[in-house]
């Protein structure tokens, strides 16, 4: 981490300050960033977005990087709340006018995974979100609820309910 | 086939890890880098990570309190939910003191009479949050309300994991009512009318997704009833307008009580019409206005917010006014002889217009003069403190 190094000229200070924090985002960069965008893509169905999402959510948090106990946890914070306010624009334009589901091809995946991918794209929002987060970022059903602004009971509901809506999908004879 | 839900689960993961790399992740760092440098520490983003759902909801729920109030020096407002440690208070300037919940008339004309004094009680309640939605080119409106119980068992309507529709089968409706079921998102829901369901309302639809969810819309029909549940179940939650055309009237929680206690007070007006108005805890008014259409209105000498509602055929709707105040939410009533029979006066705005908080000596020597009433609010020091007998 660069050292900041107290001086009467307060541009020199702004300037330490700077480095550093920037030191420390470049630090969870290299830890986070990946995962970052990896997550915005199961969140909002975007490839594209999905990286301004996650570069966005690094530019936000980087006036506190250094100063928070858990910076990584602060990041995914940050990246879910963008994640469901692009979901919900994205959500308004889509229900007007009414059309079928705007669904992301997954013509990269084999078969059954992408009608899996088809499926949990197609659960709602809230539902989706609880069983990207539980299932595939592997968070307790409580850092769910936390993220999702919901008790730890609906987090559990939504979660139980988005298993359930996939069952027959994830069950299906046609996959391995 | 039907497969082990850990085999599930691990497909389920294997498909997301598949769609999460569809594609290279290209390097964004020197983009982040000079973002972050070409912030000067004027713009410096010192909010949290993000409010959440429902933080944003308390904001706005305060802003339109605020909104409304429109009063210097307007008192608390808290909200809080029952299970949630979250909670928020809004102070608008430096209130004078706590409020008590208690208002009573001032200024009345002569002739009028206080006729007694009595507290209800609603027994538990589970911890209960909702919104009024109205359009106001149509005149239609949509109160969409969710009651939560810590322990999902102890809804008194059924146990949720069960999806047993609320209000009975059709074959149950109540005696002149027609119910139909229809899917709220995957959870079977009832639709409960007080006629037919072509007639635009008032409509209710119940259904249970972890608590009990309802919708009551007037003016509204069954088909449109149902888009703005499935709106609400689509998410985020409350904050999201539940059809076209309609806007956020008013918001509010409050948390889970053992008991939940009504204090009316019945007022006899100089040409002898019965009204009444009632107090109880903030996010409790007897049904905010359900099935009636809400607009806000000045009476002459009230500075605290006021609320009229109109019914759409003016038979069965005899709440005519609230107001939502610090520490207490008021509802006014007109007891009438027959439906329709209203009085030429506007009886219950002029005892709204008249209404003022008091304090708790103010509202025991109101207590002393009206004669008949309960003991349990006698000793009380607010309203929050009256403990039913």
């Amino acid at each position: 981490m660069a050292q900041v190094q107290p001086t009467q000229d307060d541009s020199a200070t702004d300037d330490a300050a700077l480095d550093a924090r920037l030191a420390a985002l470049e630090r969870l960069y290299r830890s986070e960033y990946r995962g970052s965008v990896r997550l915005a893509r199961l969140l909002t169905g975007d490839e594209h977005r999905a990286e301004e999402l996650a570069q966005e959510a690094f530019v936000r948090i980087a006036p506190r990087v250094d100063a928070e106990d858990n910076p990584a946890a602060y990041l995914r914070t940050t990246l879910v709340n963008l994640c469901r306010d692009h979901g919900r624009r994205t959500l308004t334009v889509r229900k007007n006018p009414p059309a079928p589901p705007d669904v992301t091809p997954a013509p990269g995946l084999p078969r059954d995974l992408g009608e899996i991918w088809r499926a949990v794209q197609e659960l709602p929002e809230r539902r989706r979100d609880a069983v990207i987060l539980r299932f595939w970022a592997d968070l307790p059903t409580a850092e769910v609820a936390r993220l999702l602004g919901t008790r730890p009971s609906t987090a559990r509901s939504l979660i139980r309910r988005g298993l359930a809506s996939l069952k027959e999908v994830l069950d299906n004879d046609s996959s391995p | 086939m039907t497969r082990h839900p850990e085999v599930r689960e691990a497909r389920l993961r294997a498909s997301l890890d598949a769609a999460a790399d569809q594609s290279p992740i290209t390097d964004g760092w020197d983009q982040i880098r000079r973002r972050v440098a070409d912030q000067t520490p004027e713009v410096v983003i010192s909010e949290s990570p993000g409010p959440g759902p429902r933080r944003r909801r308390l904001a706005l729920a305060a802003a339109v309190v605020l909104a409304v109030a429109g009063v210097a020096g307007v008192a608390t407002v808290a909200r809080s939910s029952g299970g949630d440690t979250d909670s928020s208070s809004v102070v608008a300037g430096e209130p004078a003191s706590a409020p008590t919940g208690w208002y009573i008339p001032a200024d009345l004309p002569p002739g009028w009479t206080v006729e007694g004094i009595q507290v209800l009680d609603g027994g538990p309640r589970c911890a209960t949050r909702g919104a009024t939605w109205v359009n106001d080119t149509t005149k239609s409106t949509l109160v969409i309300t969710h009651d939560a119980c810590v322990d999902p068992d102890a809804l008194p309507i059924g146990n949720p994991d069960d999806e047993e529709p609320i209000g009975g089968r059709p074959d149950e409706a109540p005696p002149g009512r027609v119910t139909t079921e229809v899917d709220v998102g995957g959870v079977t829901g009832t639709i409960t009318s007080l006629g037919l369901l072509d007639t635009r309302g008032p409509l209710t639809l119940n259904w249970v997704d972890d608590g009990l969810w309802s919708a009551v819309g007037s003016a509204v029909t069954a088909e449109e009833l149902l888009a703005a549940a499935q709106t609400t179940v689509d998410g985020p939650d409350l904050d999201r307008v539940p059809l076209p055309g309609f806007t956020l009237f008013d918001h509010w929680d409050a948390p889970a009580r053992d008991t939940t206690p009504e204090v009316q007070v019945g007022l006899r007006s100089s040409e002898k019409v019965l009204v009444s108005y009632s107090l109880q805890e903030p996010g409790r008014g007897t049904g905010r206005g359900a099935g009636a259409f809400p607009t806000r209105v000045d009476l002459p000498g009230q500075d605290l917010p006021v609320i009229r509602f109109t019914s759409h055929d003016g038979s069965w709707w005899a709440g005519k006014y609230a107001g939502f105040w610090p520490g207490a939410d008021l509802m006014g009533y007109l007891f009438l002889q027959e439906p329709g029979d209203e009085p030429a006066d506007d009886v219950v705005g002029e005892l709204f217009a008249s209404l003022r908080p008091a304090t708790t000596e103010e509202w025991r020597t109101f207590l002393a003069s009206a004669g008949d009433h309960d003991t349990a609010i006698h000793e009380a020091p607010t309203l929050d403190d009256v403990q039913p007998g």
